[in-house]
């Protein structure tokens, strides 16, 4: 069954040698050394999107041939089965099957297979097989093997297996030329042994019913049939769609396997174990590899008290990290901000196209750019613990924890990284499987306290609450957010997201030290995909929402404010006044009036409204917002005293103050458990490939900041606090 | 929980030792440090993902130690290392080996 790459491909005529611009698919496990595949493969030259309507991330970049032709590269999600039911691993084999949209079935296969975990690799590697494309494997992790005394004989390896075999070191870049080279090598294979007499004789069966299929390729025919005869769920959509036909040949199958009391669910791993187990004594003069050296790293980093000690000194660094060290940069970046507003702002004339430009464009790309410090530094951090293997380790000690919530380890780190952005946090979910967990996380990330809500937590402080209490009132605000994280997680859990506690089941690889190019690569790609991608989003609100303050304008206001000036008032003072008019009779300042029959219960007038509706763009908006409300300057900040002044000395008509600490309270619940951040908004749209969760998220995170608020001002009210 | 299979009946595959007759136990009863030898897998959502990450009849397993709650537990199996919950791992049978 042994045929080359160049004969191969049988239908379309197109062959990996034939190709302008070949399409190389790289398939393998986590932690296989496959994306560091990637990575030296392509450079940081790659396209990074979603599968069409799906979260799994479809990465493809460019690689020169040794001949010089171009090829891209497809980096399939790391899978440990391509005939398993998870969505990633759906995805992989659709993709090569070329049954995903908008991506060519790819010309040959790249498996990668790690030495250290051989036998496991080569279970995913002959699946590979199955799917009818020429294969070369690139066998990686050759070091780790040989320093557990269990080196492995590539040569071997490829005369057992008779495909092509080249050891690459993923880090070194050494053997890729050969690897490169060897490509129009690539065999095609089919299943290497035989399933028991019946089991065989089933597949056969249900693979005569597949040939009318014309989408699916006539080599991947026994493997797919074997998979629906053997794995699918009745809800399969493949099944489904396969027919009445394979239907009830896959259920004729399924009861010959029980007549002859053949394990269905075990029998494929049975036997492609078996295969793999020889295949490894072949190519391996040592029976089973020594001991991980990783084993003693494990014995202090996973210890009962040492453990737990490191594992809180390495995340209170990245806490620190996220919050003290990208303050700097992120202050440059809004220093940089203002630079250009004043600098473009002075080439254009007043007018409707510079206040666009000025506060619309800028402002909101400012918006994007400004996260990106702490992006970049969370990512950093990530990839150099998953690149060490340390990630798996803290889920390993976290676990019995986050279960209580009914949430995994792995959710920790997301919700760590919270505290200091919700987006970074939102990014970093992505590292769990469970779909199910993954969206619970992400619903409630946004609630631990970012940085973002500070400033407002500062000027509510700073204006209302006795020196004396802040502090005990800046950490009742935080206990507040983990806590509703945590009863959020819990509430949807035992609703939405029902069903059995989530698998935790996850490889503890062997530790190595970084690459700094693969921690690089993975920066670069994150930070890329959160500019282009939520950026867009994000632009397009911020203009949105300035439009929404800037209009109508009034000409009234504007002659009035001109004669003022030319009566000999202060300039800066009339100015300040008339913006504050110009937003009050703005589309948000009516906003502001519209809702404030519904907030007034919260203890907010309009012009915390008004201050809403703006900070929906992003939380610390309010202080700006509140300063031209409130005519004390549109750069009005956290630490304004004029600002603080006006908000202690307004009154309401029948005289009372208009606000008391207890509105101030208020405020910060509110903002402690809104969702007031188009920036998170455009991520989770991003991560989830949908608007629905966005949505949702918005709907229920305003609902609880409604109800928080509400409880807070009434009740405190009927205590008589606050008078 | 599998089926009890009748241990005359033909053997599934043959890669499987026919397992002893011992008292049956599972990998969450191991002592840390102690090997087993694969028995079977109890039915259940996470029945095909272990099989795949070579739980399967005959493989051998260790567990190598407990996490600092007792819960989940790091395992050896086919050379590499993973984690799993208590929970997780009392579906897989185990014979025990000296």
């Amino acid at each position: 069954m042994a045929d080359t790459a160049s004969s191969a491909a049988a239908g379309t005529g197109r062959t990996f040698a034939n190709a302008e611009r070949p399409v190389i698919a790289l398939a393998g496990n986590p932690n296989s050394g496959k994306t560091s595949l990637f990575n030296l493969l392509t450079g940081l030259n790659r396209k990074v999107a979603n599968f069409p309507g799906i979260t799994v991330e479809r990465v493809v970049g460019s690689t020169r041939l040794p001949d010089g032709r171009t090829a891209d590269v497809l980096d399939l999600p790391g899978s440990y089965s391509l005939f398993a039911r998870s969505e990633d691993e759906r995805v992989a084999r659709n993709a090569l099957l070329g049954r995903a949209a908008g991506t060519p079935r790819p010309d040959v296969v790249v498996a990668v297979a790690d030495a250290a975990s051989l036998e496991r690799s080569l279970f995913f590697v002959t699946q590979l097989f199955e799917v009818g494309l020429p294969v070369v494997i690139a066998l990686t992790m050759g070091d780790i093997a040989e320093r557990r005394g269990a080196r492995v004989d590539a040569g071997a390896l490829e005369e057992a297996l008779r495909v092509p075999v080249v050891a690459v070191h993923a880090r070194t870049g050494a053997g890729l030329s050969t690897l490169a080279a060897r490509l129009g090598e690539a065999t095609v294979r089919t299943r290497p042994f035989r399933l028991p007499e019946v089991a065989q004789a089933a597949v056969d069966s249900v693979a005569l019913t597949l040939a009318a299929r014309r989408e699916l390729p006539p080599l991947a025919r026994s493997g797919e049939a074997m998979r629906l005869l053997l794995h699918a769920r009745k809800d399969d959509p493949d099944l489904k769609a396969a027919g009445a036909e394979t239907q009830a040949r896959v259920e004729e199958g399924r009861r010959q396997l029980e007549a002859a009391r053949l394990d269905r669910e075990a029998l494929e791993a049975e036997a492609r174990y078996a295969y793999a187990r020889d295949a490894v004594a072949a190519a391996r003069p040592v029976a089973s590899p020594g001991p991980h050296l990783s084993e003693r790293v494990d014995k202090v980093l996973t210890h009962p008290v040492i453990g737990p000690i490191v594992f809180l000194a390495i995340m209170g660094l990245i806490f620190e990290t996220l919050f003290a060290w990208s303050a700097p940069l992120t202050e440059y970046i809004e220093e940089g901000q203002a630079w250009l507003q004043g600098v473009v702002g002075g080439w254009l004339s007043d007018g409707m196209l510079r206040d666009l430009i000025v506060d619309g464009v800028i402002a909101g790309v400012g918006a994007v750019v400004v996260f990106l410090p702490q992006i970049c530094l969370l990512f950093l951090f990530l990839a150099i613990l998953e690149d060490v293997g340390y990630l798996a380790r803290a889920a390993f000690l976290i676990d019995r924890v986050m279960r209580g919530v009914g949430l995994s380890g792995k959710s920790f780190v997301p919700l760590l990284s919270s505290f200091a952005c919700a987006i970074p946090g939102i990014m970093a979910a992505r590292t769990i499987e469970s779909r199910r967990d993954r969206l619970v996380t992400i619903l409630v990330a946004p609630f631990m306290s970012c940085s973002a809500r500070l400033p407002v937590y500062a000027l509510m402080i700073g204006a209302f609450f006795p020196a004396a209490y802040g502090g005990w009132a800046l950490l009742g605000m935080y206990v507040l957010s983990v806590t509703a994280a945590l009863v959020a997680a819990w509430i949807l859990r035992a609703t939405l997201f029902r069903g059995e506690a989530s698998t935790y089941v996850m490889e503890l690889p062997a530790y190595r030290l970084p690459a700094p190019s693969q921690v690089l690569a993975a920066v670069v790609s994150r930070g890329k995909v959160f500019v282009t991608q939520a950026g867009t989003i994000i632009l397009a609100f911020s203009i949105v929402l300035w439009a929404l303050a800037y209009f109508p304008r009034s000409e009234t206001i504007r002659q009035e404010a001109d004669a003022r000036i030319e009566a000999g008032e202060d300039a800066d003072a009339v100015e300040a006044w008339a913006s504050g008019a110009q937003m009050e009779q703005s589309v948000m300042g009516r906003m502001g009036k519209a809702i404030e029959p519904a907030i007034e219960p919260l203890g907010f007038d309009w012009r915390l409204g008004v201050g809403l509706v703006a900070s929906f763009a992003a939380r610390e908006v309010l202080v700006s917002t509140l300063g031209i409300v409130y005519s004390v300057g549109a750069d009005a900040d956290e630490e304004s005293v004029p600002l603080r002044e006006r908000l202690q000395a307004d009154r309401r008509p029948d005289g009372t103050p208009t606000y008391t600490w207890l509105t101030a309270l208020s405020v910060m619940v509110f903002f402690v458990l809104a969702c007031q951040c188009m920036s998170t908004l455009a991520v989770v749209k991003r991560e989830t490939a949908s608007w629905k969760w966005p949505l949702f998220m918005f709907a229920y995170m305003t609902v609880a900041a409604y109800l928080g608020s509400l409880i807070v001002y009434q009740g405190g009210r009927a205590l008589g606090w606050g008078g | 929980m599998l089926p009890p299979r009748d241990p005359a009946a033909a053997p599934v595959a043959p890669a499987a030792p026919t397992p002893i007759a011992l008292p049956e136990s599972c990998l969450a009863d191991l002592r840390v440090g102690q090997s087993a030898t694969v028995a079977g897998i109890a039915a259940g959502p996470l029945r095909l993902r272990l099989h795949e990450l070579g739980f399967v009849p005959g493989a051998r397993v260790r567990l190598v130690r407990r996490a600092p709650l007792r819960d989940p537990l790091q395992v050896e199996v086919c050379g590499y290392h993973l984690s799993l919950r208590v929970s997780e791992a009392r579906g897989v049978r185990v014979d025990a080996v000296v």
